[in-house]
């Protein structure tokens, strides 16, 4: 199979005319733009709580077990994107629960799931009939490949996700900043605290498409850690991430075209960079500040 | 005399080894504003534990409000160690009053009218209104202290509990916090874990010491023996120390 970026590579140095030029032709990279945005709606939401809880670790524990299930899939033959789905909420419980019951030993558990269930993933796509799998492209994702059933399966999880924050963002919070008093007060802190996973699990699954589950822990948190270093709410946080996830995709997908780059290693880049551009930008503001 | 608010009978309690509390029997009357004094690892957030129903004591029995703690922990505010606090969580002080209404509030959506109306009250009652929307990070360790006890008094609470609130306050803000919670006492009843043993007996009607096993009454002004008994010496000076 030809993938379709790369009748283009021969094309040498792309620039920003000839990207927008391609994204007004190609239905492809309409696809992978609106892949891009419906991404960055799903981690620009569950990307605050992931790093005002500080829960990023187990969070890419959760993204690497997923290729547990995706290898399972392909060896039972069930449809891939299923698999991921399954596994991610799966992966997301138990390492959930693991850490909640065992919480001096979380480290240690969650590099075990994290190790652990890429083993598994490994194991049964190399044992998989006829070994056609293209691995690579759960592994670092391939936002040029998106299609429209994609699209909406991706719009579908951002509205699981957007419906579930809009109904519960007060007990979340809670659960985030103060556990114990958000139990004394009545919240079923497990129960939401184990519900926030899932709905980190299905921000996962509609990332991989985009960036892969090795770099998906970069677009999770580095957007929200942005914001969260110029608003003071977790409401702007979620705005701001959710643009800034946009930009960051929209960007890193255009730098990447042109010299036919993987996308999403660019984008994770991109977004590296911004996030090192706030911190200086923000260091060299307090100085002037103090100074 | 009307039923204590708080009826502990003989309580064991611990965290898998050594019972860190044993045989404590502690009845506390209705408006009483009781301070809990003892050395580190006597027990006292332990008390407030069982008090809350957050541990369950191995031995003996708890009442609260006559009924079980976990019933009671509606009507029973808590005011945690404010140290231990990512104070870069991005929330206004508004916000974190507002998570006192959470058991009160029914659970979808956002809060009601009358939520905000009883947070904004409750602000007002610590001093605090005008720095509502101001971000938590940005306020001073005894300004975030009055926060969290306007958050639990926005549970609207018969029974409020403070773990060390006075812990790396200056005497200013000490002697401040003591005057709100005496006002505060008029209405509810208060205990108060602290340190400071001189300090407290200004304010407070009853002082009870724990050290593990040991709860003495004492309704009379503190004597220096009293105080050599709980901490094993003689103490000559005031103690400031952290959190226990």
């Amino acid at each position: 199979m030809v993938t379709p970026y790369a009748s283009f590579s021969t094309r040498g140095t792309g620039d920003v005319m000839e990207f927008l030029h391609a994204l007004m032709n190609f239905t492809f990279l309409q696809n992978a733009l609106l892949g891009g945005f419906l991404a960055s709606l799903g981690c620009g939401v569950i990307g605050p709580y992931v790093v005002v809880k500080r829960i990023s670790y187990l969070v890419g524990g959760i993204a690497h077990a997923v290729l547990g299930g995706v290898g399972m899939a392909y060896y039972f033959g069930w449809p891939p994107f299923g698999g991921a789905l399954v596994a991610a909420v799966l992966a997301a419980l138990l390492i959930g629960w693991v850490s909640l019951r065992w919480r001096l030993q979380e480290d240690m558990l969650i590099g075990a799931f994290w190790a652990g269930g890429m083993a598994v993933g490994i194991l049964f796509i190399s044992r998989a009939p006829g070994y056609n799998v293209d691995l690579m492209s759960y592994l670092f994702g391939n936002i040029l490949l998106i299609t429209r059933d994609d699209l909406l399966l991706m719009a579908g999880l951002d509205a699981v996700i957007l419906v579930l924050v809009l109904v519960f963002h007060r007990q979340f919070q809670a659960v985030c900043f103060d556990e114990q008093f958000a139990r004394l007060r009545g919240v079923g802190v497990t129960q939401f605290y184990l519900l926030l996973l899932c709905m980190v699990a299905l921000t996962l699954v509609l990332l991989i498409q985009v960036v892969g589950l090795i770099l998906v822990i970069a677009l999770v948190s580095l957007p929200a850690a942005v914001a969260g270093q110029w608003v003071r709410s977790l409401g702007a946080m979620m705005l701001l991430a959710t643009v800034l996830g946009a930009v960051v995709t929209l960007s890193g997908l255009g730098l990447s075209y042109g010299p036919d780059l993987p996308s999403g290693a660019t984008i994770v880049l991109v977004s590296a960079l911004a996030y090192f551009l706030s911190t200086l930008v923000l260091g060299i503001r307090k100085r002037r500040v103090q100074g | 005399m009307a039923r204590p608010v708080i009826e502990l009978t003989g309580i064991y309690a611990g965290y898998g080894g050594p019972s860190v509390l044993q045989d404590v029997t502690l009845d506390v009357g209705a408006g009483e504003f009781l301070g809990l004094v003892g050395p580190n690892g006597g027990g006292k957030s332990t008390l407030f534990k069982v008090i809350l129903g957050l541990l369950r004591p191995t031995r003996g029995q708890v009442r609260v409000l006559g009924t079980t703690p976990l019933r009671a922990r509606r009507q029973v505010g808590y005011v945690p160690q404010y140290a231990e606090f990512a104070r870069d969580f991005p929330i206004s002080v508004g916000g974190v009053v507002l998570m006192g209404r959470l058991g009160q509030s029914p659970p979808f959506f956002g809060y009601r009218r009358c939520d905000r109306a009883i947070a904004m009250h409750s602000l007002r009652e610590v001093g605090l209104v005008d720095l509502c929307e101001r971000p938590i990070g940005e306020l001073s360790g005894g300004q975030f202290q009055r926060v969290l006890i306007a958050r639990a008094l926005a549970t609207e609470p018969k029974i409020l509990l403070l773990d060390e609130p006075a812990a790396n306050l200056d005497p200013r803000a000490e002697r401040d916090l003591f005057g709100l919670l005496k006002k505060l006492n008029c209405r509810m009843t208060i205990l108060v874990v602290t340190h400071d043993i001189a300090f407290v007996s200004e304010y407070v009607t009853r002082v009870a010491c724990l050290n593990r096993e040991l709860v003495c009454h004492a309704t009379e002004p503190l004597t220096a023996e009293t105080i050599e008994r709980l901490y094993g010496h003689p103490i000559r000076f005031v103690q400031h120390e952290g959190h226990g």
